[in-house]
């Protein structure tokens, strides 16, 4: 034991918190942290030991074909699809495991859904190290599956009702980044409805009864209306939500009875016989009826969770643990005292390994946009109530805790601080991100609640439930705030605006007219000629985004429904319309800005050098683009040196930025969603600055083909922030955070000899004062030296747990490709104080 | 601005996935000829899947490397669309690639990295 | 010819003695766990792999 601690003290003191970590935390939640199967694509492929599941993919097609000529409506074939895969896969029970569930068969494999696109499959044929072995039999399965479904999967039947022009535009992959399907994005939920313990499964089901008796009756009196023909779609839809919830409640019950199994037949400890025992009790309970304890809580989540990923390919997890388990964490833990803090933290530990296990097989540029993990399972935690009282519990400080022993990359955290935060909590926060995690990021919630109401409309009391859809985006979480599927396909790459000026909006990386056919950049003779430009092209680019994605929305309710999202949500339970469908929803559509800060720094140099300086004229600029600056390196070093850049508190540079921001933010309103809500834009990149490295050309800013993108949102560029942290406040702060976009990433590197004991937490809190002062949105911090992160690159095998900060979320320093790793290391690590 | 045709679409629908046209045969997923395009260094991956799709940096939309005999335009602003698998063997422009990345888990530039099975050993 | 309602791992519904779970013991390069996966009783398991005759039932 003295030997333990010791080497404990050691490991702190050398900053080596992971294997710290596995000193402190508990016998259970060590042997399930170890057992765990990362499952993030490294560079763009799985890593070793994991394999594409089969089984699902054979079932979802055996009960297809058996459905073919049925006289199912569609949405119903597709619940009686879902509640034929809960009840016949395989399911397991990890040894020490008190929560349980997974997506796959086994804990090794990736889920395949070959309901959603051909072309996925076309990539599960292709992909070079995850089919199961023998290969010619999983070949053969892979074969007939992908047949089957060429033509009849969700991106097939979509595309053709498309503008087939945006269509191709957005399947070129220069300037989109995402599918517009509504089973594939990142899928809010209504908490406020499912979450509350006031109604399960159960509760629901016998609403829906009564909505379809009613419909019934209602459908068979005398007459013939336009109502009374609505009413036979939605009796379908209630019908729909029925089966998949029924048949998550025989999927927990199933957990329940290999939990009793086990412990009946197999289990000699009588501990684990009990623990057993009270998985089977908790699985019988939830997910049918309400949950009363925490574990029950969090099962009930799990499944949630699982089911709906069941339906959909979810690359978020929008969700606030703290919030809605809070309340059975302070029942158990403080008042009832039958749970102990230590279990409690269990627990939350192991919630977070069985989210951070889940996975679903995704396309090329999801696995390379975000490398080293799953989905962007950014958790919220903090906030304030609907009263504007300041929401942290036990359960906030429990996850806190519980992610510095588990350490997983994903999910993180993200915080919504506010003034009433107290000293425990943000002293919790600190030591999360002075451990090196990465997390939990900072968000300022009332400037996002004020942000919320003023792009979407969200009454206050709503607007305060807010949580992240995926990385950065607030939410509500409620009845019509809610946002069921936001499509990564309005993912813009913004470095195109500036690289379409200059090409007249054609892409020679991908060889099309993608962008506005601008005038030849050769004959500009001022620099608002250069802007007017770069504004035709983000209209442009924005335009091809979002139209496909408001089209896809328009056709999910009846062409890609979703039958079990819809059963968890007050607002299609009781209209019996599909949770996608535009006219019960709000609208809380936003534009993520992928490569954002390429375009103020290279308009700034534009501006500079060919117009205030005249040192170059636009024609060899552009001659030096389309040569990629070869030849010219003179000149392109006095683009990349001598021009002001954002992030140093120039007004030159800076002033541009807010030309630019303006300009969306108009537009953003003119853009509309199928709800009628506006698009604003969200700055920010997750790992899509190495994605896009060669699908980018050259740049004004110095940049070359290949060289990889600034690291996003409002981030300086790397290494170009040389006036310090605070320059870099001043820069963001000029921005409206409230008016001028949706959210704004901000990436800043600390050094983690700075940050140690009382003196770096005092030095922590005071530039987090003057970011809330400054009023900036969002803030998150890597805090791993290059020391460290230059001896991982030596020798992975030792530093296998070295988390760092990517973009919106954190992977392991191991899992992202070389080439993120150095844009990380060259990221300006600021001095405090 | 007239529309195009539905037609001029199909043209490019092996390389935007805009139909699925006929269903994946097993035979012609793994056959691979001595010269595919997934090996040259004029052949571009398709940015947003690893399903197979791509373009010629050399070759402009109207070419056919497949007929015979060959067509090889190279004026024009369109690139012309292939797959991994295509079969280059008549096409004159073709040089086998140098791959830096030989198992696809590292470069971020698809032009050198080895990703599709069929070609692993190629 | 062997049926899964013959081996010692199928464990029958109660409610239904006609369908029941096949449950193995599975250790992995990083986990120990206990699997289950319906199946009918009649079914043939002379293929099976995993087949071990229940002298019990």
């Amino acid at each position: 034991m003295g030997e333990t601690a010791e080497t404990l003290k050691e490991f702190e003191q050398k900053q080596e918190w992971w294997w710290a970590a596995e000193k402190k935390r508990s016998r259970r939640l060590d042997y399930l942290r170890k057992a765990m199967w990362k499952k993030g694509a490294i560079g763009g492929l799985y890593p070793a030991g994991l394999y594409i599941d089969l089984e699902r993919p054979v079932m979802q097609t055996e009960k297809a074909k058996e459905l073919e000529y049925s006289p199912d409506p569609y949405v119903i074939k597709f619940a009686k699809i879902l509640a034929h895969v809960l009840d016949n896969k395989t399911i397991f029970i990890t040894d020490h495991s008190q929560l349980v569930g997974y997506l796959g068969s086994l804990p090794n494999m990736i889920t395949w859904d070959p309901t959603l696109a051909a072309i996925l499959n076309h990539e599960v044929v292709n992909d070079p190290t995850s089919i199961p072995e023998p290969m010619d039999e999983s070949l053969k399965i892979i074969s007939e599956v992908t047949g089957y479904w060429a033509g009849k999967s969700d991106l097939d039947k979509i595309l053709p009702h498309m503008d087939l022009d945006d269509a191709m535009k957005v399947l070129s992959g220069a300037v989109g980044w995402g599918v517009p399907l509504s089973r594939g994005g990142y899928s809010g939920k209504d908490y406020e409805y499912i979450m509350t313990g006031v109604r399960a499964f159960e509760d629901i089901i016998a609403e829906l009864d009564r909505k379809i008796d009613e419909a019934d009756e209602k459908a068979h009196e005398p007459g013939a209306t336009r109502e009374i023909c609505d009413l036979y779609d939605k009796m379908n839809m209630w019908e729909a939500m029925k089966i998949t919830l029924e048949a998550g409640i025989r999927y927990g019950k199933r957990y329940a009875r290999l939990a009793k199994i086990i412990a009946e037949n197999f289990e000699a400890d009588n501990d684990r016989r009990q623990e057993l025992l009270q998985i089977a009790e908790v699985c019988e309970r939830v997910p049918a009826k309400p949950p009363r304890t925490l574990q029950e809580s969090l099962q009930y989540d799990l499944f949630i969770q699982l089911f709906s990923r069941n339906e959909a390919i979810e690359g978020a997890w929008p969700a606030r643990p703290d919030y809605y388990h809070g309340p059975y964490y302070e029942r158990d833990v403080n008042i009832e005292k039958t749970l102990t803090k230590e279990d409690a933290l269990d627990l939350a530990g192991e919630f977070l390994i069985r989210a951070a296990e889940v996975s679903q097989y995704k396309v090329k540029w999801a696995r390379e946009g975000l490398q080293g993990i799953e989905g962007t399972w950014v958790w919220t935690l903090g906030g304030v109530k609907k009263d504007g009282s300041d929401a942290c519990n036990g359960m906030t400080i429990a996850l806190l805790q519980a992610a510095r022993l588990v350490r997983v990359a994903n999910p993180t955290f993200a915080f919504r601080w506010h003034p009433k935060v107290k000293d425990n909590v943000m002293r919790e926060i600190f030591e999360c991100i002075r451990q090196g995690l990465g997390y939990p990021s900072i968000r300022n919630d009332p400037i996002l609640i004020a942000n919320a109401m003023n792009w979407h409309g969200h009454p206050i009391e709503e607007a305060r439930t807010w949580v992240h859809q995926a990385c950065m985006s607030p939410s509500p979480s409620t009845k019509h705030g809610f946002q069921p599927m936001r499509m990564a396909n309005a993912t813009a790459n913004c470095a195109k605006i500036i690289e379409y000026v200059f090409t007249s909006g054609y892409d020679h990386i991908v060889n099309m007219q993608i962008g506005a056919e601008t005038p030849d950049a050769a004959e500009f003779t001022d620099y608002q000629q250069v802007f007017d430009a770069w504004v035709t092209q983000m209209k442009t680019i924005f335009s091809i985004l979002v139209r496909p994605v408001n089209r896809a929305r328009m056709l999910a309710p009846k062409m890609t429904p979703r039958p079990f999202l819809s059963a968890v949500s007050e607002r299609s339970v009781e209209s019996g319309l599909d949770v996608c469908d535009p006219s019960i929803n709000r609208g809380n559509a936003w534009i993520t800005a992928f490569t954002w800060v390429e375009n103020a720094d290279s308009l700034a140099a534009v501006k500079k050098l060919v117009f205030d300086e005249k040192k170059y004229t636009m024609a060899e600029l552009k001659d030096a683009l389309a040569n990629n600056w070869e030849g010219r390196e003179e000149m392109r070093l006095d683009f990349v040196r001598n021009v002001p850049k954002w992030g140093n508190d120039d007004d030159y540079v800076d002033g541009i930025m807010l030309d630019c921001l303006h300009a969306a933010a108009k537009f953003s309103r003119e853009l509309k969603c199928p709800s009628g809500n506006n698009w604003p834009i969200l700055p920010e990149n997750v790992s899509g600055n190495i994605h896009y490295a060669n699908i980018v050309g050259a740049l004004p800013n110095g940049r070359r083909l290949g060289d990889a993108l600034y690291d996003g949102g409002i981030s300086p560029g790397p290494g170009l922030d040389k006036k310090g942290p605070t320059a870099v406040l001043k820069s963001c702060s000029k921005i409206d955070h409230i008016t001028d976009g949706r959210a704004f990433l901000l990436n800043q590197r600390l050094s983690p000899t700075q940050l140690a004991g009382e003196k770096g937490y005092q030095l922590w809190k005071s530039y987090m004062k003057t970011w809330a002062d400054l009023g900036l949105d969002h803030v998150q911090f890597n805090c791993v030296s290059d020391e460290t992160l230059r001896s991982a690159q030596r020798d992975p095998e030792k530093y296998q747990e070295v988390i760092v900060r990517v973009a919106g979320y954190s992977a392991h320093f191991v899992d992202i490709s070389r080439k993120t790793q150095d844009n990380i290391i060259q990221r300006t690590v600021q001095g405090l104080g | 601005m007239a529309r195009k045709s539905r037609d001029e679409y199909a043209k490019a629908s092996g390389v935007f996935g805009l139909q699925p046209g006929i269903p994946p045969n097993q035979e012609d997923t793994e056959k691979v000829p001595d010269k595919p395009c997934g090996l040259c260094r004029h052949y571009l991956e398709s940015a947003w899947s690893s399903d197979g799709r791509g373009s010629c940096k050399v070759l402009k939309e109207g070419s056919d490397i497949t007929g015979d005999p060959p067509v090889f335009n190279l004026e024009g602003k369109n690139g012309y669309m292939l797959r991994i698998l295509t079969d280059a063997s008549r096409c004159k422009y073709y040089e086998r690639n140098e791959f830096i990345d030989k198992d696809g888990y590292e470069c971020s530039d698809p032009a050198f990295r080895r990703f599709i099975r069929q070609l692993r050993d190629k | 010819m062997p049926t899964c309602k013959e081996c010692r791992k199928f464990y029958p519904l109660e409610e239904d003695p006609g369908k029941g779970d096949c449950v193995q013991r599975v250790i992995d390069p990083r986990q120990a766990y206990y699997k289950a996966k319906p199946v009918d009783a009649e079914k043939d398991a002379a293929k099976c792999s995993e087949f071990e005759k229940n002298n019990q039932r």
